[in-house]
């Protein structure tokens, strides 16, 4: 029916509603900024006691908190003068999910990954590109014989992320001091790791080989998160200012005063370049699978702007060997900190990376021809399941008649 | 055969629209003969390119305003990226001026037009001969309202002469400026401008 399209009066009036509460609940959260600020001054004046409190948490509980190091937690530390020659390689990634809607199943990886040579003669840099289709039956189902699902194909795709970025890292940093970027956090998410078991491990294992991989080149990583909503140095401040020492799951959780509250809130005068302290990230599977491999995950926030008053901050996630070797952890620091000067916050590789990975809504038709010309060639009937045909009859109507 | 250079994305009889996205050098050039995909693949579209529109991308604005932020040699390496690597998006508008039918040509309008997300190619030396050694396409052309007639034509006349050998282009020229001399006659000022722009 025509008449069902969405009613954008009735959302508009939702819409400004929404624009009054946002506005609302950043007063209420700035209101409470002074009060954790200083709560982490008077944390950082008792740094052996808050990283002991917080080794013997992780130990005992599944904590997603944050175990300070050798660095001060309040430090501001200024960028490193970036070295004349350098190489910047930022690699992402992209997908077209299996559907079981569609012409038959298979899904799709495409990466993209540019490589930006500072001080070098010829200036244009590197671009790479390369798609993997996967159609058979061992890359479509699980261990149980179920069909894979979003969350796998994403948890592939990292895994190439990685591997190309140490592909070409192997060959950079044989002659230039390389920096890999990847548009992320370092540690797999993998929700679903209770439900698949064995996928979990085959996915984790292959993801620790291709860091063993990465670090085998010399070059450094980093993991970027942009808008960073992480709350572990949160966690560290409650667990800080307990009473007694947490007995269950329960203590650890953030009260309802600090619920929306983000990291963010003890980085806003951090100027422009500077890093916070390094921390390690105290969550289970950093402490149980990636730090005995060696890979144990720590991060800093840096303000990325290079304009004075407008702080963009960012989440920077790295490798216990590059977190642990100050000259590494200088040149990263400094690396990223100067591909944020294009567009003013943000890792210039990693945004022309997303741009090579992507697949867009032209190539994705493209390809479902493809794939439609390659049934029939092969005599097989070549159709959309009823809920698509039904889907896509809909749309097309709706977007004629409107 | 040359390797597809966009894909058509709006299309009528008179012609079609294709998008493509390649680096500076090669851009599609004002003029060009390309051909494309109608019937099924049974015939091929064939038309001249009459405007390139280069939009901008996400990094252009951004390098641009860039400049008097880092050194020279930094700069020097955006702008090589951006003009070197980066896919510029381009739509290109071509005029339909006939279609090839197995080894025949026709010089009027094909009975259907490209459909969405057709390959859109260069015609090689050898089309272009044949396609041009008739001039019926000139009134195509010259009725257009939309491609500037004159400029296109003299350039298209201009390529069809480049590739035939050199002992056959005074004769061709020759008879090009005929036919022009026929369908111009009552324009007169126009005709002369065509004849100079079309001479070696």
């Amino acid at each position: 029916m025509l008449g069902m399209a969405l009613d954008i009066s009735k959302l508009a009036e939702k819409i400004d509603a929404l624009g009054v509460e946002s506005a609302r609940r950043q007063i209420e959260l700035q209101r409470r900024w002074p009060d954790v600020q200083a709560k982490w001054q008077e944390a950082s004046a008792n740094q052996i006691t808050l990283r002991e409190q917080a080794e013997k948490t992780a130990k005992r509980f599944r904590w997603a908190g944050a175990i300070p190091t050798h660095e001060p937690i309040a430090s501001h530390i200024p960028a490193p003068a970036r070295v004349a020659h350098l190489t910047v390689i930022g690699a992402d990634g992209s997908q077209i999910y299996p559907n079981r809607h569609s012409l038959t199943l298979y899904y799709i990886l495409n990466f993209g990954a540019l490589i930006f040579r500072y001080g070098v003669e010829n200036k244009v840099p590197g671009e790479k590109t390369y798609g993997q289709l996967y159609y058979e039956e061992k890359d479509l189902l699980d261990d149980e014989g179920g069909l894979i699902t979003a969350e796998m194909v994403n948890a592939q795709r990292s895994i190439g992320e990685l591997a190309l970025l140490a592909e070409l890292a192997a060959t950079e940093a044989q002659t230039t001091p390389t920096v890999t970027l990847l548009d992320n956090g370092l540690l797999l998410y993998l929700a679903w790791r209770e439900q698949k078991p064995k996928f979990a491990e085959r996915v984790t294992e292959n993801y620790l080989r291709q860091l063993d991989e990465l670090r085998n080149t010399t070059a450094a990583l980093a993991g970027i998160t942009d808008r960073p909503r992480s709350a572990n140095l949160l966690r560290l401040l409650h667990l800080f200012g307990l009473p007694t020492e947490p007995k269950t799951d329960a203590d650890l959780r953030l009260g309802r005063d600090w619920r929306g509250l983000t990291d963010a809130v003890f980085f806003a005068d951090l100027p422009p370049g500077h890093r916070s302290a390094l921390f390690m990230f105290a969550g289970p599977d950093n402490l149980h699978q990636y730090q005995p491999r060696g890979h144990g995950i720590y991060f800093f926030f840096l303000n990325a702007s290079h304009t004075p008053h407008q702080p963009h901050l960012l989440r920077v996630e790295v490798p216990e060997w590059v977190a642990l070797n100050p000259s590494l952890l200088e040149l990263a620091h400094a690396a990223i900190y100067a591909q944020c000067q294009m567009l003013n916050g943000f890792p210039y590789v990693l945004a022309r990376a997303d741009q090579l990975a992507v697949v867009s809504e032209t190539e994705r038709k493209a390809i479902e021809e493809r794939v439609a010309r390659a049934l029939i060639q092969n005599g097989l009937p070549v159709a959309f399941s009823l809920k698509q045909q039904q889907k896509t009859l809909t749309r097309s109507v709706k977007g004629k008649y409107r | 055969m040359f390797k597809p250079i966009g894909r058509s994305q709006r299309s009528a009889t008179t012609g079609y629209v294709f998008g493509c996205s390649v680096p500076e050098p090669d851009v599609p050039l004002f003029g060009s003969f390309v051909k494309a995909p109608i019937q099924q693949a049974q015939a091929m579209a064939i038309g001249l390119i009459y405007n390139i529109s280069v939009q901008d991308d996400l990094f252009v604005r951004p390098i641009i305003a860039a400049q008097d932020k880092m050194s020279d040699e930094d700069y020097e390496i955006y702008v090589a990226d951006a003009r070197r690597n980066q896919h510029v998006p381009i739509e290109v508008s071509v005029l339909t001026v006939g279609y090839q039918a197995g080894e025949r040509y026709f010089q009027n309008l094909p009975p259907q037009p490209p459909v969405l997300l057709d390959e859109v190619r260069y015609c090689d030396e050898a089309e272009i001969m044949a396609f041009t050694e008739e001039s019926e396409y000139f009134t195509l052309i010259l009725a257009s309202k939309d491609a500037p007639a004159d400029q296109l034509l003299a350039a298209a006349i201009q390529q069809a002469v480049k590739c035939r050998p050199p002992q056959d282009r005074e004769r061709f020229l020759q008879k090009a400026g005929r036919e022009l001399a026929k369908l111009l006659n009552r324009d007169l000022p126009r005709l002369e401008r065509l004849l100079r722009r079309i001479q070696p």
